[in-house]
């Protein structure tokens, strides 16, 4: 009676997907595929944020990451720049089928504090990134079709459509620019609910490391509305450094530095 | 120089349909001007244009351009919070999104630091203040819970939780004229659409306030200056008893505003809530010559042989004093040029050019549309009436006896109006010149009444040493200067960087003592960054760590100038006695630029009302060649902006920006006739034999005219009486005040002064005048 259940569902779904939603899902998971199986992965970000009237801040950090056995992911940024907070640490781990979670470290108050159920729309770090925005793009979050064929800036690139399912997401659609070589996200345009343009974000500067993980030089984010925006750099990538679960644990943040 | 007069006065009546012909062109290339002409009401353009305060103000304005930005719908529902009103205010928020406003704020999205409740005592909630999956009980709870929160108190509900708002802010470079009003439109039209039967839904904030308020006024000022011009047109009617006559004066002055209106198109200048009563003073300005110029047309064509005839020795015999009237209103206006704000100017100037332009073509188009007229008798028992008899008569009169008590009658009136206006206040809202039974004003005041404010100044923080703004002594100063402010009955409340840090901290510290500033500058940065994280925009409203700025708020009521301009010195005084090294802070905000131009305009006015008294003095001492006649021309005219001060103290009206627009009215239209009968005594006493006699004649030739404008004037101007706006019913009362006034001291107490001054020097010393206006 299960298998039935099963089968039922799988018809269901089956039934409701068109061919081009099916290709889309596809592209979308050879993307994702693109992103992980890293093992684990260290780099050093600088964050520029602009506010659309030639004014920026900037925030430096370093940032480690590794894919832990039971899947996900668990990214840790500790702030290096403005001095006054430099120590302070973000640790966010991300499990398939489940909320994300967080813990902070504040090293002035010398507290580590889990943040409860924040929500994947608010703003990464003060950034025009959004929680949503900078995780990996688990094909299971979203419904894709393939939309057609472009190039961008000279590459070869499917463009998808995806809807998030989760409700609270401050989208109602995003257009994802894949490359057709190496199945890397080029940019993505991101709508709000109203289907006018919001953001778009680009990756920029690809470089293949390890001569398997294409990464970006940058991710430019632009903000249509308002003007700012936001770039992250990064550098000194490095992959599989043997990093341990365990230098992933909240009860260790403090000694993250 | 007559002579010169009379043949072009003669080529025009000889070739009427050429100067119609040029009219028409002129007109037409006036047209395409004019339809580049744009309508910007936007009150920014009062602001002074350059200066401290505006330097002050436009740094500000760069760093926290929110603080003019925001629109706000205010929700008073008759349910209990819950799941049925969340859903209702999330619809009234999708339509600010689609709106195009960003950062929208409602309860909906509000971001909450908390100490968690759960099972873990180190968690720290991010979260949504409520979460619309829960029920109608948590969701109550949730916002009982924070019913006090210094940051969401006032701003997303009132201390009650009975009034919520929704508040998202206009881009800053769509909040002009233009862009407000397309907001506020699609919002007003949205919220219509909502059909929500159970709250009170009031749209407001200053925005909207900018959008509705000069709406209202253009409304108001297109439908008065229409049925001004038509009460006009049937006095005039009544008294001349042609309609032919009465369509040719409004048709002589309509083609003066066309052509305006085609000068501002060219030279890119908007149409301003200033610039918009240009056709309402050509109107009064314009009329008044023509009245005096189709009544001295009718009186010649009694005697004359033909029309044209009569038409160029009218005109040639009034085309000098005519022409002194529109130089000395035009001077008049264009002493607001004096002010050096924008828009004052650009009235002054445009006002100026108007009337001068009226004066062209009444001295071009009138006499070229009469000389094509046919008849030649006309029915003149409006203007031979005998109520109209009656006033000039002892106007007559008094020239030969009581000219003591005429100057004790009118010394005393003066006296008592400068004892009046000595007590006027100089006081301006911030929302001012509208009728407080208007809606606009229904909304400021509820709004105000729950507990939200309107208006905000801030203290504008600004790092120019080491020290960062978050360090703890900064943080101290800014909570005591709000302490202070707080004091202030005019305050609402206040706002800083320290109502976001110190919920945070006593969340992370897990104490409930709540509302302790940081203590070392590290701990305030850390709790930047996590407020960055729960809320950056609500962060960047206050503070802007990266360029070193922040802001304290301070909310204040429209309690008007009387209150809020000492209160503004007190906090500048606080601000400078209490500097903290390495930040300089500035009291800046919306209302300290109101007040700037406020007191500007004001300091201005004695000395504008001075130049243009000096400056129509020596024009009219030049035309009359006479020093002492120039000086007795200012007495009559002065008397109206006395009694116009009396008046508003009687009233219980304040001095403010509007009442200068009214005095400078009152000044041009009294200025008229002073000059006609002026004009028409100097003419008649080479050949009278006493000044007496002289003055009598005058008073029978050119007294009718003077009447009679000046009923038009009341009749047309005692429109405005029924407006929504305040500016315009003190426009048309004390238009109606001043032509009163004005009319009393040409019909009695110039002739008074003129008898006086001849009869100390009987030989009649304006022979070039009098061969001048001959």
């Amino acid at each position: 009676m299960v298998a039935g259940l099963m089968l039922a569902c799988v018809v269901t779904v089956s039934a409701g997907q068109s061919p081009d939603d099916e290709r889309g899902r596809q592209l979308a998971a050879d993307a994702y595929r693109q992103l992980t199986g890293y093992g684990d992965a260290t780099a050093r970000l600088t964050i520029i944020v602009g506010n659309g009237r030639d004014e920026e801040r900037r925030r430096s950090v370093r940032w480690r990451s590794i894919e832990p056995r039971g899947g996900g992911e668990r990214t840790l940024v500790v702030f290096e720049e403005p001095r006054d907070v430099r120590g302070t640490a973000l640790l966010t781990v991300t499990r398939p089928g489940a909320e994300d979670e967080q813990w902070l470290y504040l090293p002035a108050m010398n507290r580590v504090k889990r943040i409860a159920s924040h929500s994947r729309s608010g703003s990464f770090m003060g950034t025009e990134f959004s929680y949503e925005d900078i995780a990996l793009p688990d094909v299971g979050r979203y419904r894709h079709r393939w939309i057609g064929e472009d190039s961008l800036e000279g590459v070869a690139a499917w463009r998808v459509e995806r809807l998030a399912l989760d409700p609270a997401s401050q989208y109602g659609r995003q257009v994802v620019w894949i490359d057709r070589d190496h199945h890397r996200l080029l940019r993505i345009d991101f709508f709000d609910r109203n289907d006018q343009p919001l953001k778009t974000l680009r990756f920029v500067g690809y470089r293949l490391y390890g001569e398997r993980y294409w990464r970006p030089d940058e991710l430019r984010m632009v903000n249509h509305r308002t003007g700012a925006t936001t770039v992250i750099e990064w550098r000194d990538y490095r992959f599989r450094m043997g990093l341990a679960e365990r230098d992933f644990d909240p009860a260790v943040l403090a000694r993250s530095q | 120089m007559n002579d010169r007069i009379a043949i072009y006065f003669h080529r025009i009546v000889a070739h009427p349909w050429r100067v119609l012909l040029a009219s028409v062109v002129l007109v037409g290339v006036a047209a395409i001007g004019a339809r580049h002409t744009r309508v910007d009401y936007g009150v920014e353009q009062f602001f002074l244009p350059s200066g401290p305060e505006r330097e002050a103000f436009e740094r500000y304005r760069r760093s926290f351009p929110n603080e003019d930005a925001q629109f706000t719908l205010f929700w008073k529902d008759q349910r209990s919070p819950g799941q049925a009103m969340y859903r209702d205010m999330e619809r009234a928020a999708a339509l600010f999104e689609r709106a195009g406003l960003h950062d929208i704020r409602w309860i909906g999205n509000a971001q909450i630091a908390e100490q968690a409740s759960g099972d873990r005592a180190d968690d720290l909630s991010l979260q949504l203040l409520m979460d619309p999956e829960k029920d109608d009980r948590d969701l109550a709870a949730a916002l009982t819970r924070h019913r006090h929160d210094p940051l969401l108190q006032g701003f997303l509900w009132d201390s009650s939780q009975t009034v919520f708002a929704i508040h998202g802010y206009i881009e800053p470079s769509q909040n002009h004229d233009a862009g407000r009003r397309a907001v506020e439109e699609s919002l007003t039209r949205g919220i219509a659409g909502l059909g929500i039967n159970e709250a009170e839904l009031v749209l407001g904030g200053l925005p909207v306030a900018r959008s509705r308020a000069p709406k209202l006024l253009a409304a108001d000022l297109r439908f008065l200056a229409g049925a001004a011009v038509m009460v006009a047109a049937l006095v005039l009617l009544y008294f001349l008893r042609n309609p032919t006559q009465v369509l040719l004066m409004i048709s002589s002055i309509a083609p003066a505003y066309l052509c305006t209106l085609g000068l501002m198109g060219f030279l890119g200048k908007p149409i301003s809530l200033l610039t918009s009563f240009i056709p309402v003073v050509v109107l009064v300005i314009g009329m008044c010559d023509n009245v005096h110029l189709v009544a001295e047309f009718r009186g010649r064509l009694r005697g004359t042989a033909s029309i044209p005839s009569a038409v160029a020795t009218t005109f040639s015999s009034l085309a000098v004093p005519c022409f002194y009237t529109s130089l000395t209103s035009a001077i008049g206006f264009g002493g607001l040029a004096t002010t050096r704000i924008g828009i004052v100017v650009d009235f002054g100037v445009y006002t100026a050019v108007a009337i001068m332009l009226t004066y062209g073509f009444s001295m071009t188009l009138l006499p070229a549309l009469l000389s094509l007229t046919r008849r030649r008798t006309f029915d003149d028992r409006g203007l031979e009436a005998v109520w109209l008899g009656k006033v000039i008569g002892p106007a007559a009169r008094r020239v030969r006896m009581g000219r003591w008590q005429t100057f004790g009658l009118f010394g005393a009136a003066s006296l008592v109006a400068i004892a009046l206006g000595s007590g006027l206040r100089i006081n301006t809202l911030l929302i001012d010149d509208i009728k407080k039974e208007t809606p606009v004003m229904r909304d400021i005041r509820w709004i105000e009444r729950h507990g939200f404010a309107l208006f905000q100044l801030s203290v504008h923080l600004r790092q120019t040493g080491e020290r960062p703004l978050h360090d703890p002594a900064v943080l101290a100063w800014m909570q005591e200067f709000r302490r202070v402010a707080e004091r202030e009955p005019i305050v609402q409340k206040t706002v800083a960087l320290p109502d976001l840090l110190t919920p945070i901290r006593s969340s992370v510290i897990g104490s409930s003592s709540t509302h302790e500033l940081p203590a070392t500058k590290q701990e305030a940065a850390e709790l930047v960054l996590m407020a960055e994280m729960s809320d950056p925009a609500v962060v960047h409203a206050l503070y802007r760590q990266d360029q070193g700025e922040a802001q304290v708020i301070v909310a204040i009521r429209d309690t008007g100038s009387v209150v809020l301009q000492p209160f503004l010195e007190r906090m500048e005084s606080y601000v400078k006695s209490h500097s903290l090294s390495g930040v300089e802070a500035t009291v800046t905000g919306t209302p300290v630029m109101i007040q700037s131009f406020t007191a500007r305009l004001l300091a201005n006015l004695g000395p504008s009302v001075l130049l243009d008294i000096v400056l129509i003095s020596v024009v009219m001492m030049q035309m009359f060649r006479s020093v002492r006649v120039g000086l007795l021309a200012v007495v009559p005219n002065v008397f109206p902006l006395l009694v116009l001060l009396g008046a508003m103290r009687i009233g219980g009206f304040d001095l403010k920006p509007s009442t200068i627009l009214v005095f400078s009215i009152a000044y041009g239209m009294a200025v008229d006739n002073t000059i006609h009968l002026l004009s028409r005594f100097l003419e008649v006493a080479r050949s009278a034999a006493t000044p007496e006699a002289a003055l009598e004649a005058s008073l029978k030739a050119a007294g009718r005219a003077m009447v009679l404008t000046s009923v038009v004037v009341i009749a047309g101007f005692a429109v405005l009486l029924i407006s929504h706006f305040q500016v315009l019913f003190l426009i048309g009362a004390m238009t109606v005040i001043s032509a009163v006034a004005a009319l009393a001291a040409d019909l009695f107490l110039l002739p008074a002064l003129l008898a006086l001054a001849w009869r100390r020097r009987p030989a009649l010393t304006a022979p070039l005048v009098a061969e001048k206006v001959a």
